[in-house]
């Protein structure tokens, strides 16, 4: 204080000689902000109330004149202590403040006005009007009924010139030409740039509007978009005089036929999804078939199989006609006791040949029922699996396969690592949401190893389950079919499984399924063959041809490198004409995908789970379509739990070396951008948006390789059911069960207050008419949400508590509701910041020795970043 | 007119209790209810808030001045006590008989409470009439109505399961046990809970005192379960 008094006094006592006392208070009052609410020392002080004077030359002086809102204007500089540097710090937020202006950043919601760009949403907005308006004014002329029954679209649908065959022909083979002229007609750049402006505006203002109809013509658009793009690229693009540019654009070129091929197979195969319901079995339960249920097993443990089989046990069919066969390639004794303990078969076999297909067709010497139901072991079906399907096969005496979804209850590695789990559809769900479903209408649904019911006689018919190839199941069904057996699809989770746990895992389970595609693709090929329609072979081929995408998905990856390191002209077409063919086509396929597939995959999602796998089924595809009969089916290990972040540096490798050349490409591109030539600097700025694209993408796999720590073992399942809390006081309260996993409960009380930490409660859930009791203890209470804590279960309470969780019908049905439509914008939002995410672990991760490097690398370029100029803080924010 | 007729299997099931809260509930289902006691011990007055040392009741009172004796609880459930005098067989069933001139409306609900060695032969009952047996899921119930079935006495009654408690593995058997066995047992059943007890010492009916309790979903279960059957017979 002493020192407050003393330099104060001075100072006053030196200032009184020039300034008015109003100034010498204000100053006073400064210097005391500066001191005694900042803490900064006597030197810091003064300096910084002369500085004062200079700021308050440039601002309004009310503006500063509360004490606190000094720091809303300099917000890099700290409350109570001064750095070295912040005296530049000032200066350079002083000049700032006073060159530019220094209102605060406003709100989000309020929109900024200033910008010129703010015409463009208006301008939409004042068309939309017009448009409504005129529609609406055109309605009303029309007269107010609207007919649905003779639309223009069915008039001409229904119109009986179409039984002519030869009128129908006629049309057919017309618009077919039409649309080879449109694809290969060559068009100016203007021509061009009006095609491409028409078919985006047809598309955009088909966006809003719901059902098939539109889908399709957008479908229509897309394909014929992009076969034009790829004609074009045949035909001008190709540079024959330098040939190391036409080798590398032969390679990009190949790379674009197959995602071309892909896309075209994909819009085939998912344009009509058939939705297929459930069949009512027939009311005389004589008629219903015997069922077996298969639950193959080799490496798990007996926890993971327990629940399995627990449930299978407990499926809603006649005793008489239900056997559930353990079939433990591991011939393990716990398995056998377990077995006997329940009342479930255990069978084992001398050998293990064939792996999980021979374990399967051993089991069928020594069962009779007439279908088989095939269940993972870690996949628990609810009790209503056998309801939902078996109609199927009573109602159609063809029909070989019913394949239901496979669920998962666990977050997978990528929804694991993002921190995505129930917020991005995973990657399963386009497959068993759309693709399957797409399949079903070409009758073309295949085994997909788990969670479906099979025809016996099907088998035998082809000789049992395919031991060729390593994904037996999708064989098994390809062969079936051969055979003229139908199968089918029905879109409803009726099991629910644990997800790999770790990035490794899932890799290796996708390289067996990409090793085993191939393997059908060269050893049985779908596209020839007898017994097949055509629409069969598209979608098999489609499936088959999928996991070649490694190679393409590299290429895609490296392409913008050729230009900027090597000059080579791989896409052979002035900056215009490329600009105008790629960019209006990508937009259009997205669109367009984002529309069909946007439930169940939202957009650039799809490229960072290839990404991911791209490097690691290069291998297995390309040995496997030389060498089919090489590699072994490997297990997927399940259950694991890893006790903290790590990052996989294995099998991040490949994206790190591909995220360093890109990086370099971009630095080389900045570093070239001078020296360039109008011409070259056009193709040089696609190529570096291009690889910024690359980086993004290829950051988000980084990110996907952090391992984060699980350590729950048993997961929490979200659900919503109703129960009641039997008190120690002797009442009951009706709750309602929010989540469970194998040793709680948790739930929501209809108030708050009614339970208490630690008491000691009964949870009553009832299943059909019966109902079970589970003693637990209230681990804790948060207003009116409850966790319970399950008491030590016995082998005869463990069953009904897995009776009345996993096995409820309704268990997993709500899954598809969590999501929203895909928003493209906002997931490449997304994306980008998964992508930072992604580099800034790999940093946090480095190995012990460059740490430090990075460490100082990072405080480094952090501290030149605070002496950026910064906008002021608002004084809410603060 | 929808008469059903509440006894225990024995002594202290909670017949009594059962019929006030489901009085109670029809009434604020928007049915209208009345209750009359046949049994001399005349308690179920007390669930209604009656006055206890208001003896009075159909006994004590000649035919014509019934309506004195006519209460009516703060819900609208309308009841008769039985009064201090015991009553003969012959009296319950002549006032049986007579019930359809108390009530004035025909969509009315009159629960009869009954002395549990009562049964709808001795009452003298109609086809139309329902006898509902309240018991426990105990071995002295089950024993009881082994001996019933034995005696083919249990032909036009039904069961109804008050006080279960899964929680106790014995109650679980049994009642999986009856369900098979018996034909006439209804699939609804009344949870244990303290509070249908000691509501009496609130002068209420449990089913007014716990707004989270599941009996509250029990007598509604009832309730539907009920009005069912009445569509059932009817048509």
């Amino acid at each position: 204080m002493k020192t407050l008094n003393y330099s104060s006094i001075s100072l006053l006592l030196f200032f009184s000689f020039f300034l008015t006392p109003k100034a010498i208070n204000w100053l006073e009052q400064r210097y005391k902000f500066f001191f005694q609410n900042c803490g900064y020392s006597v030197f810091n002080s003064v300096i910084l109330t002369f500085i004062s004077i200079f700021i308050f030359g440039i601002f309004k002086a009310e503006k500063l004149s509360d004490k606190s809102s000094f720091f809303l204007y300099y917000p890099q500089l700290r409350h109570n202590e001064v750095r070295p540097g912040d005296w530049l710090r000032l200066l350079i937020q002083t000049i700032y403040l006073a060159l530019f202006h220094n209102k605060a950043r406003a709100k989000r919601k309020e929109k900024s006005t200033h910008s010129i760009w703010f015409i463009v949403p208006a301008f939409l907005k004042l068309l939309s009007k017009i448009d409504s308006a005129i529609s609406a004014s055109v309605r009303h002329r029309l007269g107010k009924q609207y007919n649905t029954e003779k639309t223009l679209f069915k008039v001409i649908a229904k119109a009986s010139v179409w039984d002519n065959k030869l009128f129908r022909n006629t049309v057919l083979i017309l618009l077919f030409t039409f649309l080879v002229v449109l694809i290969t007609v060559p068009f100016s750049l203007t021509a061009q740039a009006i095609f491409m402006g028409l078919i985006l505006f047809v598309a955009y203002s088909l966006r809003g509007i719901e059902g098939r109809m539109p889908t399709m013509i957008m479908v229509t658009l897309s394909v014929t978009i992009s076969s034009r793009y790829m004609w074009w690229r045949i035909t001008e693009t190709l540079n024959w005089d330098d040939p190391f540019a036409l080798f590398l654009g032969f390679g990009l070129l190949a790379a674009e036929l197959y995602a071309w091929l892909i896309l075209i197979l994909g819009f085939f195969q998912t344009i009509h999804p058939l939705k297929r319901k459930p069949v009512v079995l027939p009311k005389n339960m004589d008629l219903w078939p015997s069922v077996d249920v298969y639950i193959p097993t080799y490496n798990e443990p007996l926890s993971v199989v327990k629940p399995t089989v627990i449930a299978a046990l407990a499926l809603d069919w006649p005793a008489d006609k239900l056997n559930i066969y353990i079939l433990d390639d591991g011939k393990r004794d716990e398995f056998r006791q377990f077995a006997e303990q329940v009342g479930a078969n255990y069978l084992i076999r001398p050998d293990n040949k064939h792996a999980k297909a021979g374990n399967l067709n051993h089991a069928m010497q020594y069962t009779d029922g007439e279908l088989i139901a095939i269940f993972d072991c870690d996949h628990i079906p609810v009790r209503s699996f056998l309801q939902m399907t078996v109609g199927q096969f009573v109602s159609n005496d063809k029909m070989c396969l019913v394949q239901t979804p496979h669920h998962f209850f666990s977050a997978d590695p990528f929804e694991k690592n993002l921190d995505n789990f129930s917020k991005v559809p995973n990657e399963n769900m386009l497959f068993y949401g759309l693709i399957q479903d797409g399949n079903d209408m070409w009758d073309a649904t295949f085994f997909c190893g788990s969670c479906a019911v099979i025809k016996r006689s099907a088998i035998e018919d082809i000789g049992g389950f395919a031991f060729e190839t390593v994904t037996e199941d999708a064989h098994t069904a390809l062969k079936m079919q051969r055979k003229g057996y139908q199968t089918s699809y029905i879109n409803l989770p009726q099991a629910a499984g644990l997800a790999t746990d770790s990035l490794s895992t899932h890799v290796g389970q996708r390289i067996r399924w990409a090793r085993g595609m191939a393997q059908i693709f060269r050893l049985d090929n779908p596209v020839f063959g007898k017994g097949l329609s055509l629409a069969q072979r598209l979608c098999y081929l489609n499936a088959t041809l999928h996991f070649f995408a490694g190679i393409p998905r590299i290429i895609f990856l490296t392409a913008p490198l050729a230009f900027i390191f090597f000059d080579a002209y791989i896409i052979y077409a002035p900056f215009l004409a490329i600009l105008l063919y790629v960019v209006p086509s990508l937009i259009q396929i997205k669109v367009t995908n984002s529309r069909i597939q946007g439930k169940w995959r939202y957009s650039f999602w799809g490229e960072v789970y290839e990404t991911v796998l791209a490097w690691y089924i290069l291998k297995p595809t390309t040995i496997a379509l030389f060498m089919p009969h090489k590699g072994k089916f490997n297990v997927t290990e399940k259950g694991g739990l890893n006790d903290k972040d790590y990052y996989d540096w294995d099998i991040s490798k490949p994206y790190i070396v591909l995220a360093l050349i890109n990086f370099i490409g971009l630095v080389v591109g900045f570093g070239r951008f001078g020296i360039s030539d109008s011409v070259q600097m056009g193709i040089l700025l696609i190529s570096m948006a291009w690889s910024l694209y690359n980086l993004i993408i290829i950051g988000a796999a980084i990110c996907v390789a952090t391992e984060a720590r699980q350590v729950r073992k048993s997961h929490r399942i979200g659900c919503d059911f109703p129960a009641i809390i039997y008190t120690p006081g002797g009442h009951t309260i009706k709750v309602t069960v929010t989540d469970f996993s194998n040793s709680g409960v948790g739930i929501t009380l209809p108030t708050e207050g009614l339970l208490n930490q630690g008491e000691k409660v009964e949870l009553l859930i009832s299943r059909g008419r019966k109902q079970f009791a589970f003693k637990t203890d209230i681990v804790n209470v948060t207003k009116s949400r409850v966790g319970l804590r399950l008491h030590e279960l016995t082998p005869e309470k463990e069953r009904e508590y897995i009776e009345c969780t996993f096995c409820r019908a309704d268990a997993w049905l709500s899954w598809e509701e969590n999501f929203s439509h895909d928003l493209p914008s906002e997931n490449f939002k997304l994306i980008v910041r998964v992508s930072l995410r992604g580099f800034k672990s790999l940093f946090l991760h480095a190995p012990d020795k460059i740490k430090p490097i990075i460490k100082t690398l990072i405080s480094f370029l952090e501290s030149i970043g605070t002496f950026l100029p910064r906008k002021p803080i608002r004084k809410d924010e603060a | 007119m929808k008469r059903i007729f509440f006894s225990g299997l024995k002594g202290g099931v909670g017949s009594t209790t059962t019929l006030a809260n489901l009085a109670s509930a029809l009434v604020q289902a928007g049915e209208s209810v009345t209750c009359i006691d046949l049994d001399s011990k005349n308690e179920l007055r007390l669930h209604f808030a009656h006055q206890w040392d208001d003896l009075s009741g159909w006994s004590t009172q000649e035919k014509q001045t019934l309506a004195q004796v006519a209460f009516a609880d703060a819900d609208g459930v309308k009841f008769i006590p039985h009064g201090y005098k015991p009553s003969t067989l012959k009296e319950k069933k002549q006032l049986i008989s007579e019930s359809k001139n108390i009530v004035f409306n025909d969509n009315e609900w009159i629960l009869f409470d009954v002395p549990n060695y009562a049964n709808a032969e001795s009452l003298n009952l109609k086809q139309d009439d329902f006898f509902l047996r309240i018991v426990n899921c105990d071995v002295n119930c089950h024993s009881l109505i082994s001996q019933k079935t034995l005696m083919q006495q249990n032909s036009d009654e039904h069961f109804l399961i008050n006080r279960f408690n899964s929680a106790v593995d014995i109650e679980v058997e049994i009642a999986r046990l009856w369900r098979k066995q018996l034909t006439n047992i209804l699939p609804v059943f009344i949870h244990q809970d303290e509070i249908l007890k000691e509501a009496l010492a609130y002068k209420n009916v449990g089913y007014n005192c716990a707004p989270f309790s599941v009996i509250k979903d029990d007598f509604h279960a009832l309730i539907s379960w009920l009005k069912l059957h009445y569509s059932k017979a009817t048509s």
